[in-house]
């Protein structure tokens, strides 16, 4: 019961770390299925490493979203108040819940759409202009994620 | 610095003439031809193609026998080679490549020949060689010997199966070894054929003699055979060395007919009457009269015809820029060529791209190390294709860039500034807790412990609302260039002004300007609202505006990589050094130094390596996706002009 009186730091650290990790796991995904589909394109065509490069690297964003949350909770948020009670650090926990599970979901589905996306650049080199935006409206999600949780932070 | 427009042309000329026409535009580099024909010409023969596909194996197959050449130099030139007008002409002029080529055909037909007949005697070898030291013959009569092999496994069933079939056999064991037997039987046929059953059930083998001939002396004849083939193979291998000394020639004859293809693909899709010869095709509108003017002068009566465009057909365009943002312009074609209506976005965002790419690197000794690599790699003048210097050039700005930015946030190595000699240091005049004054880099103006939220956040925002105003800006250039000047004066300017009012009122503090701020969001929502009577446009324009503010939070909030990559690499260049240091104070003496120098070498190399791919990338993507995403489309075509082609010389 002491534990939960004082527990306003321990959900604060759990949101900021939800949220990272969320991040983390959603990049890892993303790239990951990107990855083994540049790997594909850049045997068949290695004059489009480059390209499926970039295109590997946009789920990577997600993680950086992610840190971002942890950065807002750790040098924003917390700084404000000497000790966090446990409604805030709850409130904490709550507002990283937006960055983490957007960004979960966009990695993995921004991945998805950019396997297409390989596929669509190994058949006409000029469309990757379109990969790169149909690969970035999935990410909007997660940036919009990002955008719910800095605005609730900033509210704590 | 813009993207040059060409025009759509007809060319009229002599039939006589057209290959000589075709082959001075190919010089020029003036032209882009193309096809007006639905159905290739038949009177253009296939014979340069033919030519380019024989020069083509001959080429591969001698570079197996070419002597390597060794260098740097070579190594990046790889099949290429460097060497001037006068000697690729010799190279050409004289060399009979037809019969090169036949024999190198002929070589590789003998090769492919030695080397199947190698290989099946060696099978015959392999099946005999267990027999060697056998000098048993083989003959014909009643009882004659037949020879076996078995695994040593199922030998001995084989042996007792055998003997159960007569006892008028001889069945003996000549040779035996850790994995078979080999076995001489001496029977009637009628035996043998059972005991052949026996053989298969066991996974056994009969070896077949000629009459007359003992397993080692087929042995030794396919010895010598073999020994035969082995002398003409290396035969082969040194014709076809001494015929590798001519692959230069070989190579340069392979380009001259490769230029020729392509001059023939131009014939084949030009219309032709008797008398006349009709191309189409592409030339740079500021240089149409400098062509009819040359074509004139070379070759009499020509005539050109400007033509109109068909729905939907795109024009050739050509992105010129000057030489110091040129290495930029590679991230432009790595997206796509901007369309004639559009305009190259280079120029707009070179400075933005540099200054991002420094960002994400943040770190002036990793900057410095990059300037200095970059450099020294351009100063060697290597034979690069011009793309690859380009980027090398590109990573050079960017090296810079990452120098003055890591200057100004302290970043050297991940060190901090009681790490270093107090002269590389200023004092801030700050006492911090420990009663010392807080130092910082010479040059530093921001300290990333304490600024982070205050001014490094706000700063990487900042630049991605102007990063982004100006991409509105383009926006609005295209539409009032296309015709929509409403675009520009009631979305475009009164957003951009939003901007500067809001910030004049919000962040300086001058009240006045709110009510001015007020005015250009309503000149926006007018803008937006597009149509319709005054009050359902304002509806609308609000409802555009709510939507456009949302997106504009997102596309700024996306700028958030830029400090969160710049931090992370300073992070990691701190953790490799508390690596190496922990680890050099773990190992005793001079071997601890080792050691730490070791870490901090692989550290720091690793640390530049990965994030400056992360540099460039978030770089590029924020072009790509954030900034592009304002205003362009592209989708364009390049100029492509008829041109002498060449795969194996090396142009500079």
């Amino acid at each position: 019961m002491e534990f939960f009186a004082q527990s306003g730091i321990f959900w604060a650290f759990m949101g900021a770390c939800f949220a990272s990790v969320m991040g983390a796991i959603a990049s890892s995904l993303g790239s990951g299925s990107t990855g083994q589909a540049a790997t594909g394109l850049a045997t068949e065509r290695p004059e489009l490493g480059m390209k499926a490069i970039i295109l590997e690297a946009l789920p990577g964003s997600q993680v950086i979203y992610g840190f971002v949350a942890l950065f807002f909770v750790v040098y924003v948020v917390m700084p404000k108040y000497e000790a966090l009670t446990v409604m805030q650090g709850l409130q904490v926990f709550i507002a990283c819940l937006p960055v983490g599970i957007s960004g979960l979901f966009s990695g993995i589905f921004q991945g998805r759409v950019l396997v297409g996306a390989m596929n669509m650049l190994a058949k006409d080199e000029g469309s990757f202009a379109n990969a790169m935006i149909m690969g970035a409206i999935v990410e909007t999600v997660a940036i919009l994620g990002l955008l719910g949780t800095i605005l609730m932070l900033l509210k704590v | 610095m813009a993207l040059q427009s060409t025009s759509k042309i007809r060319l009229f000329i002599s039939s006589q003439k057209e290959e000589d026409l075709l082959s001075f535009l190919q010089k020029e580099r003036i032209m882009e031809i193309v096809s007006v024909r639905e159905e290739e010409r038949s009177d253009i023969n296939h014979s340069a193609e033919f030519a380019v596909s024989k020069l083509d194996f001959a080429i591969r197959y001698l570079s197996q026998y070419a002597t390597k050449k060794e260098g740097i130099r070579n190594t990046i030139l790889g099949e290429k080679i460097e060497i001037s007008d006068e000697t690729a002409k010799d190279l050409v002029s004289g060399f009979h490549w037809e019969e090169g080529v036949e024999k190198v055909s002929f070589l590789e037909s003998t090769k492919n020949d030695i080397v199947r007949k190698l290989t099946e005697l060696k099978v015959v070898l392999a099946s005999f060689i267990s027999f060697d030291g056998i000098t048993i013959k083989a003959e014909e009569g009643l009882f004659f010997p037949s020879f076996f092999i078995l695994p040593l496994r199922t030998a001995h069933e084989f042996e007792e199966g055998v003997k159960e079939i007569s006892s008028f056999l001889d069945l003996s064991r000549v040779k035996e070894s850790d994995s078979f037997v080999c076995f001489v039987l001496f029977s009637k046929q009628e035996v043998k054929e059972l005991a052949l059953q026996i053989l298969a059930q066991k996974s056994g083998s009969e070896i077949h003699l000629e009459k007359g001939v003992s397993p080692s002396q087929k042995i030794q004849k396919l010895q010598k055979e073999i020994s035969a083939l082995e002398e003409d193979f290396q035969k082969n291998k040194e014709e076809a060395k001494d015929l590798s000394l001519f692959l230069d020639n070989f190579k340069m004859c392979y380009d001259e007919y490769f230029s020729k293809e392509k001059l023939n693909t131009a014939l084949r899709g030009a219309e032709q009457t008797f008398f006349l010869s009709v191309f189409e095709g592409w030339v740079e509108t500021s240089r149409k009269e400098e062509l009819e003017k040359k074509l004139v002068a070379r070759f009499g009566a020509v005539e050109i015809e400007e033509m109109e465009l068909k729905n939907g057909e795109i024009t050739r365009v050509i992105l010129h820029s000057s030489p110091l943002i040129e290495p930029v312009m590679e991230v432009t074609k790595m997206y796509g060529i901007p369309k004639i209506e559009e305009v190259d976005p280079t120029p707009y965002y070179a400075f933005f791209f540099l200054v991002f790419f420094g960002f994400c690197l943040t770190d002036a000794g990793y900057g410095l190390l990059l300037t200095a690599m970059t450099g020294a790699v351009l100063s060697f003048h290597l034979p690069f294709e011009k793309n690859v210097i380009a980027m090398i050039k590109l990573f050079m700005y960017g090296g810079i860039s990452t120098f003055i930015l890591g200057t100004l946030f302290g970043g050297w190595f991940g060190l901090t500034p009681d790490q270093v000699p107090d002269f590389l240091t200023y004092g801030t005049g700050e006492i911090l807790a420990n009663g010392e004054e807080k130092r910082l880099f010479l040059g530093q103006i921001f300290d990333p412990m304490t600024d982070l939220v205050t001014k490094i956040m706000p700063v990487t925002y900042v630049l991605g609302l102007i990063h982004l105003s100006l991409g509105l800006y383009l926006s609005g250039l295209i539409a009032w260039k296309a015709g929509n000047k409403n675009r520009m004066l009631f979305v475009t300017l009164p957003m951009i002004f939003s901007f500067i009012f809001a910030s004049l009122t919000w962040v300086l503090g001058i009240a006045f300007f709110e009510y001015i701020f007020y005015i250009t969001l309503c000149f926006t929502m007018w803008g937006l609202g597009e149509s319709g009577n005054p009050v359902l446009r304002m509806l609308k324009g609000f409802g555009g505006l709510l939507n456009e503010s949302l997106g504009w939070f997102s596309n700024i909030l996306s700028y958030s990589r830029l400090f969160a990559l710049g931090l992370a690499t300073g992070i990691i260049a701190m953790s490799f050094n508390l690596v190496a240091l922990t680890m050099g104070e773990m190992v005793p003496g001079i071997l601890g130094v080792i050691v730490m120098l070791f870490i901090l070498a692989f550290g720091h190399s690793l640390n530049i390596a990965l994030n400056l791919l992360g540099a460039y990338v978030h770089s590029s993507r924020l072009q790509f996706v954030e900034f592009f995403g304002m205003f362009l489309e592209g989708g364009g075509k390049s100029f492509n002009p008829l041109r002498l082609v060449s795969r194996f010389r090396h142009t500079s």
